[in-house]
């Protein structure tokens, strides 16, 4: 009762004043909440979380073709691990010049077995010249930097008829970039050395890529990129497969140009590349043109692909079931921006045109030798995100 | 008098609504003018620095505001989704990262009265006189 008596008068007091104070309180409250964000911007802006960033990218994905014909891995059962995978990139600056970047990527074809993609030291001199140490990317095509990345490529899948024809996406090694402006032309100059070892699968077992040697330009003017690149390595067996000792000390060059436009609504890219190998491996000739347009979120494109193997008559005849590709391939698909990290790319590809070979599809030789399918159908759905 | 301060009033409001639109704007002691393709540049982290060689402190708009759909829509031609996909290419190859997202304008404002490389866009009735105009698209 007492208390009541007390508190009553006070609760009168307060609730008066506030009603008379209550907007210059309001907007001394609001600026003060103002001050503290910006002491807290002010403070956030050298400390840690301003120096260190994690990204991260997802992209899951389920194919089924008409056939066991194998093109990007698929088959006639839905296949929802390949081409999945979950990616994180972390990248902590030591000073301002200097950062160290990694990348893991878990991939479901690997049973989503983390690998490190990228782990490297970079530096950047301050006028234009960027130089990186560790586990890089091999820059052998205009996507090749964002491979993984699949929200930020316009396909489903880019085309396998080039993106697959050099079985290697990262090397240890050494690279140097130049950025500069030609006039109204920016330019990337990039330079690398390295090498690397992989283990290409059943048929060749594991190979080393000695002296990975190489150089890429990039030109961008307003909505054109065209890019060309040289590289150049030596194979050798390192551990042998279903074949024993298939490189030994084999020199191989890519050489492939690329162009694209983009001016927000229409999208063409094309890419054409070549690629030389000493002995019965393949020898390749390669290209595609995709057409894309953006619709507000949808962005439908088409893609017309080849595949040709160009050392077909000097090959050794019992390589030929295996190394002699023939392939065209068409697709049609669309990519959705559900929101503004999130893409659903649907595409269906229709291959063909194997001639006699497998057309580049090691499932696509039965126990002869013989070519099995001569066409394929792959239908592919993939949600990609980014965060 | 009074009728005349009311007369201002009433014009100067009738023209902030007319040209009402995104401005980009700069520290007092900054560049006094920037074209679009330099503005566009350092949007996108194709150029890191000002013209005067100082390394540039740009700061966006909040992802999906209306503001910053407007400034990409006249100045580098990019939707959210676009400017999504095109910083992933740049942040997830080591190459660069988005500018810094401030999500009001008030503190875009003080960021950019303090800090001499800042560069930011508002809306143009937000602008006074602790920050300048250095571009409107």
């Amino acid at each position: 009762m007492k208390k009541a008596f007390i508190m009553l008068p006070l609760a009168v007091a307060c609730a008066s004043q506030f009603a008379m104070a209550a907007t210059t309180d309001s907007q001394r409250l609001a600026q003060l909440e103002q001050e503290l964000d910006m002491l807290k911007e002010a403070s956030s802006y050298d400390s840690l979380s301003d120096r260190m960033s994690i990204n991260g990218f997802f992209t899951g994905k389920v194919g089924i073709a008409s056939n066991d014909a194998g093109y990007n891995g698929y088959d006639k059962d839905a296949d929802f691990s390949e081409g999945s995978k979950l990616g994180l990139q972390g990248s902590f600056a030591l000073t301002e010049q200097t950062k160290i970047v990694a990348q893991l990527v878990a991939r479901g074809s690997d049973d989503w077995a983390t690998e490190m993609e990228w782990a490297f030291l970079s530096h950047d001199f301050d006028n234009g010249f960027v130089t990186r140490i560790g586990r890089l990317r091999v820059p052998l095509y205009m996507y090749s930097d964002y491979l993984e990345v699949g929200f930020a490529q316009p396909w489903a899948n880019p085309p396998s008829e080039l993106y697959s024809i050099v079985p290697l996406s990262s090397f240890d090694g050494i690279d140097a970039i130049y950025d500069f402006d030609l006039a109204d032309v920016s330019v990337t100059l990039q330079a690398s050395y390295g090498h690397a070892d992989r283990d290409t699968g059943p048929k060749l077992g594991e190979v080393d890529y000695k002296d990975i040697l190489g150089a890429s330009a990039s030109f961008s003017y307003e909505e054109w990129v065209f890019r060309t690149t040289y590289y150049q390595t030596t194979l050798d067996t390192t551990k042998d497969g279903q074949i024993t000792q298939f490189f030994d000390d084999e020199q191989s060059y890519f050489a492939g140009v690329g162009l694209s436009y983009d001016d927000g609504s229409l999208l063409a890219i094309s890419e054409f590349a070549v690629s030389d190998v000493e002995g019965d491996y393949s020898d390749t000739q390669s290209g595609y043109i995709t057409l894309g347009y953006r619709i507000s979120d949808f962005t439908p494109y088409v893609t017309y692909a080849f595949l040709e193997t160009t050392d077909d008559s000097e090959r050794n005849p019992a390589y030929k079931p295996s190394f002699d590709w023939k392939r065209n391939a068409y697709s049609i698909g669309t990519r959705y921006d559900i929101s503004s990290n999130l893409a659903l790319k649907a595409d269906v590809t229709y291959a063909t045109d194997f001639g006699d070979t497998s057309g580049g599809l090691e499932p696509n030789l039965d126990g002869a030798q013989n070519q099995i399918n001569d066409d394929t159908l792959v239908y592919t759905l993939s949600f990609d995100a980014v965060f | 008098m009074k009728l005349l301060a009311k007369v201002a009033l009433a014009a100067a409001l009738i023209s902030g609504v007319a040209q009402a639109g995104v401005v980009v704007i700069a520290n007092p002691n900054g560049p006094d003018a920037l074209s679009k393709a330099q503005v566009s540049k350092l949007y996108l982290g194709k150029s890191k620095k000002l013209p005067n060689g100082a390394k540039a402190r740009v700061i966006e708009q909040a992802t999906g505001s209306f503001i910053r759909g407007e400034f990409h829509a006249s100045v580098t031609g990019k939707s959210d989704s676009q400017l999504q996909a095109y910083w992933s290419r740049l942040v997830f190859t080591g190459k660069g990262k988005p500018p810094k997202t401030i999500g009001s304008a008030s503190l875009i404002k003080s960021q950019v009265a303090s800090h001499a490389n800042a560069i930011a866009y508002i809306d143009s009735s937000e602008v006074d006189d602790s920050v300048k105009v250095v571009f409107t698209p």
